[in-house]
């Protein structure tokens, strides 16, 4: 097991510096120049010396490989240097680690709101096929998943917090500081309403797959009570799918959720991606995606070890 | 194993029930104002003797006064929530030119400052000033009591520092090195007085260049400039969260107690990217003012109870757009192409589709309330005129050309009803959505070529043929018309800056730039920039405009007397005032 867990950490690390290789090169292969963006409208000036000036004051002068090696080295020591556009100075750990915290709840309450109602609606859904109500379940798994979360947020804005004033529209927070619950029930229920569409659909397919098979039948044959063989039987078998979906959605909900962090005026990870791609701060936006992926990865070596130790077939794999 | 699920179940959603219940609200706290009324009665006894008759007529009066004492004590705590487009990006403001940084205006303090149309300076460090006959030299007489919010006292020679930081040390931030283009020397020959030379007079020095220098920082707190400011405005900084919002408090030792009356003691900026969030929080009560209304919404504020619209004094503004052409490239280097799409542009569907009907159509660059606009016939729509004059130039119809749209929100839209519009004139507008930085690369700066030659000036060349351009300038004729049309050096080969994506460039017309500029006599002033108008506008046509274009806000009532200036910025230095 030991020699397993080794062989997935290291697969990891090489993960993590291909990952790495790939955000350095592919932000600078993203149309535009950063120090045209700081510079901005200039007046009186002769433009191009002046980017040529702040090109070489942010290192951009020097080979592409020449960069990466700085920013690698620096990295390694946890020196992610300082934003260029998000206020002067700033240091870019502290920066992306903050909005990091601030994803997190975010993150979290969707998660939770997938959980508690997409496993229930698969179930439900899963034991009547062709019924009304599972074809219910899955219009409703559609629309969540078809639906745009910018059109499901603004949506839940207006009727929501316009309209009925039971939430505020935006923000973090009251806007004289803090978090406040009541601020994220709007945002967490856009994105926990995708969720819920893309986890229903699992979950009813897992328990459709489970309640055909040969140990549910011989269940029912030994007499058990439907609800006990639904419940103690097939679902813990249909979870596993909807596991791991889930361990992988996860990972990409801290910085998925930008479309939503953008429409909720949410200070978190997403909106300051986006923030940063468009004002081509590159150090943010390498950090931020550096974040993310680790997380990811992480969470990945997480649900790897736990099936290697749930399944020791896939340990000898 | 299912009993255990569905009380998992059921307590996640009570967790999540209690937490959207309990959690901290966002109620705004109603607070009661104190104000005594204190009635007097003042029995008035009025003698009249009238002489010589020996009468004495005894006249008695009531008079009932009504005095209004208001409460001695300090003013409640107020504060004012304010939605940016976006977070502040620079604390430092000579560093700036961002409109997300628009707020930090509260805590500067400049020699003097503007008055709401942008046109004539106010007293502000400076009480006083003379200048010489000659229109050369300016002597401001500083004030005696201006403490910077670390509590430092201003003096004359921080004056010459921050002039001399901004020209040379942060010349490439900001705007601010163009606006001392025409200052030679300043210096501080005591502590309360300030000289400046200029090398001609010019109109605009005291109504535009120093007036846009409002930043001046404390010299001994420069080391935190970029985290911890120190200005010498009514706001000082309180707190900054990168990429989130921005809190300023009222500063009670402001030289200036008038201009606090009434003002917030607290005022904090968010980002709202999104013009329906922007919208739904003023609705909703979260936030009192919003910048940068959307044309589709005006009429929504409008008609919300218990919202305002601020718009411009009078309706001026000196915002404008236009359609921009790549002058020196490509197919748009035909003057015929360029007077076709003058032709067939439908500026009035532009303005009623895109506008809400809010702008105000015409082809002169500068709006028909200001002083220096002259009635100028526009040329009418002709489509048909249009496709005879690409016929007659030889093109065989309909003619492609490149039209890239701006990064503003509206700009897109504009592209498609231009594009239909053209399209009845012969011309196929092929539209190029860029990003932003795109668009400042490919547009704005250029693209770097190999040698200068007929394409490549200064080593940038540009890759559009058209697109729209929205404009806020100063509302001097200098800035509106002249700024739009800069070299680098008032030459062809230092290449191009400031907003001349077009690379219009004509010597005459050089020399009528720096008449303008260095005349004070308004009516030869209005002559040189009729001449200039002609010549470019309805001459070569590097431009076409298309409307100068209403700037607003929007707000709750508590916001009283605020302005939106010229330039489509919330006129700060004003009396406005805010009630909680």
């Amino acid at each position: 097991m030991h020699a397993f867990i080794a062989r997935r950490v290291l697969q990891s690390l090489y993960v993590l510096v291909a990952l790495s290789v790939v955000i350095f090169f592919l932000i600078r292969f993203a149309p535009g120049n950063p120090s045209v963006i700081r510079l901005g409208f200039t007046e009186d000036m002769d433009a191009h010396a002046a980017r040529e000036r702040d090109e070489k004051e942010l290192g951009l002068d020097k080979p592409i490989y020449v960069q990466y090696y700085r920013w690698v080295t620096h990295v390694v020591r946890g020196d992610f240097g300082v934003t260029v556009t998000l206020g002067i100075g700033v240091d870019v750990r502290t920066l992306v680690l903050e909005k990091a915290r601030r994803s997190l709840p975010i993150a979290l309450a969707a998660m939770l709101i997938g959980i508690v109602f997409s496993i229930p609606l698969g179930i439900i859904a899963g034991t009547r096929p062709n019924t009304v109500i599972d074809h219910a379940v899955t219009a409703f798994s559609l629309f969540g998943v078809a639906a745009p979360s910018f059109w499901v947020g603004l949506m839940l804005i207006l009727f929501f917090a316009v309209r009925l004033g039971w939430f505020p529209t935006s923000g973090y927070g009251p806007i004289e500081g803090g978090f406040s619950f009541h601020n994220l029930v709007l945002p967490a229920s856009t994105l926990g309403i995708q969720l819920v569409g893309g986890l229903t659909r699992f979950m009813r397919s897992g328990m459709l797959d489970v309640m055909s098979s040969d140990y549910i039948r011989t269940a029912h044959a030994k007499g058990l009570k439907y609800w006990a063989v639904v419940m103690r039987h097939a679902l813990k078998n249909a979870l596993l799918v909807v596991v791991t979906v889930i361990a992988l959605t996860f990972g990409g909900l801290l910085t998925g959720a930008v479309v939503t962090e953008t429409v909720f005026a949410w200070p978190g990870l997403g909106q300051l991606l986006v923030t940063a791609i468009k004002r081509l701060d590159y150090g943010v936006v390498q950090a931020a995606v550096l974040l993310a992926g680790s997380s990811f990865i992480f969470v990945n070596l997480i649900a790897d070890i736990a099936y290697g130790y749930l399944d020791p077939r896939i340990r000898y794999q | 194993m299912h009993k255990k699920l569905g009380l998992l179940s059921m307590g996640l959603i009570t967790v999540m029930a209690f937490a959207a219940a309990c959690g901290g609200g966002t109620e705004t706290e109603v607070r009661e104002v104190e104000v005594e009324r204190v009635v007097t009665e003042e029995r008035i006894v009025e003698v009249v003797k009238e002489v010589p008759v020996e009468v004495e007529v005894v006249r008695e009066v009531t008079k009932t006064e009504v005095v209004e004492v208001i409460a001695t004590r300090e003013p409640e705590p107020t504060t004012m929530r304010a939605a940016n487009l976006g977070p502040v990006e620079f604390l430092d403001s000579a560093k700036s030119q961002s409109v997300n940084d628009t707020f930090n205006a509260l805590m500067h303090a400049g020699v003097v400052t503007r008055d709401v149309t942008y046109s004539q300076a106010l007293p502000e460090i400076a009480h006083a000033w003379d200048i010489s006959d000659d229109g050369t030299n300016f002597t401001f007489r500083i004030r005696d009591d201006v403490l910077y919010h670390n509590g430092n006292k201003l003096v004359a020679d921080d004056l010459v520092w921050n002039w001399t930081r901004i020209r040379d040390d942060v010349a490439e931030r900001g705007r601010g090195k163009a606006h001392m283009a025409v200052v030679t020397d300043f210096s501080a020959p005591d502590d309360y007085t300030f000289d400046v030379n200029l090398e001609f007079t010019t109109p605009i020095f005291m109504s535009e260049r120093i007036t846009n220098l409002p930043y001046m920082s404390d010299p001994a707190a420069i080391s935190t400039i970029d985290t911890s400011p120190v200005y010498a405005g009514p706001y000082r900084f309180r707190k900054l969260i990168p990429g989130d919002k921005a809190e300023y408090e009222l500063f009670p030792d402001h030289y200036d107690t008038q201009r606090l009356r009434g003002k917030p003691t607290t005022f904090i900026s968010v980002p709202i990217e999104v013009d329906l969030t922007r919208i739904a929080a003023l609705k909703a009560g979260e936030v009192d003012l919003i910048i940068n209304v959307d044309f589709a919404h005006l009429d929504d504020i409008e008609q919300t109870k218990g919202l305002q619209l601020l718009d411009q004094p009078g309706g001026f503004t000196s915002s404008y757009l236009q359609i921009i052409f790549n002058y020196r490239e490509g197919i748009t280097k035909d003057k015929a192409i360029r007077e076709a799409v003058q032709y067939a542009i439908d500026k009035e569907a532009i303005n009623r589709v895109v506008f809400n009907g809010r702008g105000d159509v015409g082809c002169h660059p500068l709006p028909t309330e200001h002083w220096a606009y002259v009635e100028t016939p526009c040329p009418e729509r002709d489509p048909e005129r249009a496709k005879q004059i690409l016929t007659d130039a030889g093109y065989d119809l309909p003619v492609t050309l490149d039209w890239v749209p701006m990064f503003v929100p509206f700009s897109k839209v504009l592209a498609q009803v231009a594009k239909q519009s053209l399209a009845e004139g012969g011309i196929n507008a092929e539209i190029r959505v860029l990003d932003t930085p795109s668009w400042f690369e490919q547009i704005h700066y250029g693209v770097k070529c190999g040698a200068d030659g007929p394409e490549c000036f200064g080593g940038l060349h540009k890759t559009f043929d058209a697109g729209d351009n929205w404009l806020g300038r100063t509302p001097d004729p200098d800035g509106m018309i002249t700024n739009v049309f800069k070299t680098n050096e008032g030459t062809i080969e230092s290449g191009f800056s400031g907003n001349n994506e077009t690379r219009f460039y004509d010597p005459e017309i050089e020399k009528l730039f720096k008449a303008g500029l260095s005349t004070l006599d308004r009516d030869e002033r209005i002559r040189i920039y009729k001449e200039i108008v002609d010549s470019i506008h309805f001459d070569e046509i590097p431009v076409v405009k298309l409307q100068t274009m209403p700037r607003f806000m929007g707000a709750s009532y508590k916001v009283k007397d605020l302005l939106v200036g010229p330039r489509g910025g919330a006129y700060l230095i004003g009396r406005w005032e805010f009630s909680d």
